[in-house]
């Protein structure tokens, strides 16, 4: 495992490419909660709409912030298509094999990797609510609703080894990164088409549903503009579920797929 | 046997229209060096893919060093395949690193420098790797195959893309390598390289096997001759009715000849004289390799 995280440090280390995304990732993810308060104290009514209450406050900010950052992490995503498709298009993992890596090993590098990615995702966004809403929040209840930043990790690991297999089907970087992202309409549109009661199981929606839009349930509770009973929502536990499924699926399929190809 | 490094049974692979390889079985025994050669498209490549585990054989097996298709067999091995695959924007330096952490090289610092001096890129190495010319790509990829001391070396084509002193210095790089015992198996084009470097030679042709021995076997298979006598007319009609003659060139000066069978020089000169003809040369002619190569690629 050691050598696994070596590994994957040595090539990575000096790829400004994720450099770059990351620090677009780190601007993005603040900016966009500034903008958006910004937005509601413009447009006061159209908050009104949604919620009472204040975005910034503990705990509906880690609702808030989770949310508005999972439309970052796409970013990110796109970074691991990026760092796949260019071992395939430069070789190198051609390579690595030759010099007598194993397929097991490539997975697991790239698992590591997008573990690693989450993990540094996840803990910029946690900083990122803790001290806006430390400045900004009008209470210091930090714990409550703490645990959607752990939703949010396993969110990002779940589009990450999307984008993993995505990489390793597809192998052109553009191309892959253009299906990737049109990948996301494509499920919402098929997924509502088949029916919304099939789409709430899709890979994506699992992984979406797990920072759920903010102040939803203010919606529900307030229950005049929509029917409970339209509202398809999982429990906690079985997203968890599926999302790790999902994970799982996605990087078992990477090895079949790795094991059965010529390099 | 124990010497036995590689072992290569009816090993083929196969394309929806061709048969890139068929059946080829040799083996590979340990402190020789082998010369892989075959025209474009012969199968080298495929074959030498396949023994380093990126192509699945269609069927056939083989075993290294007694151990089967294990991948950990690879890390005893340094490997050039074709063309140079490493991080763009990484440095000669790093890129290394990234071998030697996966060769499991445990302070691979030293030994680093040592090979980029050796490969003559310690400065311009400091530069990523899609700034080199195509001679630093070779001169780092040889680096690589090289680094971590392996066993056996696996080299395709490794003077591609070098200036004749570049050839010469893989050149002297392989001998210094497998006068230390070590197993070579060296594919390549350039035959004067192979005639200088090889103990041993595999021939692909179409994907198979077209020859399979030592070098010096092969060069000696068939004995040629240059002969001239005062009546040249004479000796030619002559030399077409001993059996075992085979007329190749006849120009004004010499007349080239081979020997097959059992017919040797001295029985040659003597047949000669007996019918009243003396030669005023006779000398043996050592065909190239390449000669040969043509000649049995051809047939």
């Amino acid at each position: 495992m050691k050598q696994i995280i070596a590994l994957e440090y040595a090539k990575l280390k000096k790829f400004q490419t994720l450099k770059i995304l990351f620090a677009v990732y780190m601007v993005v993810v603040p900016a966009w909660m500034y903008f958006m308060n910004f937005f509601f104290q413009m447009n006061p009514d159209l908050k009104n709409i949604f919620t009472k209450e204040n975005p910034f406050d503990f705990p509906h900010i880690w609702n808030f912030i989770t949310y508005s950052a999972s439309f970052f992490n796409i970013l990110l995503a796109v970074s691991v298509v990026i760092i796949t498709t260019n071992d395939i298009q430069y070789k190198t993992m051609r390579q690595n094999i030759i010099e007598g890596l194993t397929k097991h090993q490539v997975i697991l590098g790239k698992f590591v990797f997008v573990i690693f990615l989450g993990t540094v995702a996840t803990l910029y966004t946690f900083l990122c609510g803790l001290v806006i809403g430390l400045i900004e929040s009008s209470n210091t209840d930090v714990y409550q609703h703490i645990h959607l930043n752990i939703l949010y990790f396993i969110q990002t690991i779940g589009y990450f080894s999307f984008a993993f297999l995505f990489a390793i089907v597809v192998k052109r970087p553009a191309i892959a990164i253009v299906t990737f992202i049109l990948y996301f309409p494509v499920e919402t549109i098929i997924g509502n088409i088949i029916s919304p009661k099939m789409y709430r199981f899709f890979p994506l929606k699992v992984y979406a549903d797990l920072t759920p839009i903010p102040f939803f349930k203010a919606v529900l509770n307030s229950g005049s503009r929509v029917e409970k009973t339209n509202i398809l929502i999982l429990s906690l536990s079985e997203q968890l579920m599926l999302a790790s499924g999902y994970i799982i699926l996605c990087f078992a399929f990477t090895y079949v797929l790795l094991r059965r190809r010529d390099l | 046997m124990s010497d036995i490094i590689l072992e290569i049974n009816n090993l083929s692979k196969s394309y929806k229209r061709v048969d890139a390889v068929k059946n080829l079985s040799f083996d590979i025994r340990k402190g020789n060096v082998y010369g892989l050669l075959g025209p474009n498209g012969s199968g080298k490549t495929t074959t030498l893919a396949m023994l380093m585990g990126i192509l699945h054989p269609t069927h056939g097996s083989f075993s290294w060093f007694g151990n089967g298709r294990k991948d950990s067999n690879r890390l005893r091995i340094g490997c050039l395949l074709e063309t140079p695959n490493f991080y763009p924007y990484l440095n000669a330096y790093d890129n290394l690193r990234v071998t030697a952490t996966i060769k499991n090289m445990p302070h691979p610092k030293n030994r680093i420098s040592e090979v980029l001096e050796y490969v003559d890129l310690a400065d311009r190495g400091k530069r990523p790797f899609r700034t080199y010319s195509l001679g630093m790509k070779q001169r780092l990829a040889v680096a690589s195959a090289i680094l971590s001391d392996p066993e056996v070396l696996v080299l395709d084509e490794p003077t591609n893309g070098l200036d004749p002193e570049g050839i010469a210095e893989i050149r002297e790089l392989i001998l210094n390598i497998a006068a230390q015992g070590k197993t070579i198996i060296l594919a390549s084009h350039i035959l004067d390289e192979v005639q200088k470097i090889c103990s041993h030679v595999v021939m692909l042709k179409q994907g198979e096997m077209a020859y399979n021995g030592t070098l010096k076997e092969l060069l000696t298979q068939h004995k040629s001759y240059n002969l001239m006598a005062e009546n040249r007319s004479e000796l030619l009609r002559v030399l077409k009715n001993i059996p075992g003659v085979v007329i190749q060139n006849e120009t004004e000066d010499s007349i080239l000849i081979e020997l097959r069978g059992e017919i040797s020089a001295a029985r040659l000169n003597q047949l000669v004289v007996e019918q009243g003809i003396y030669l005023s040369e006779l000398h043996a002619y050592q065909k190239s390799l390449e000669t040969i190569f043509l000649e049995r690629m051809k047939l």
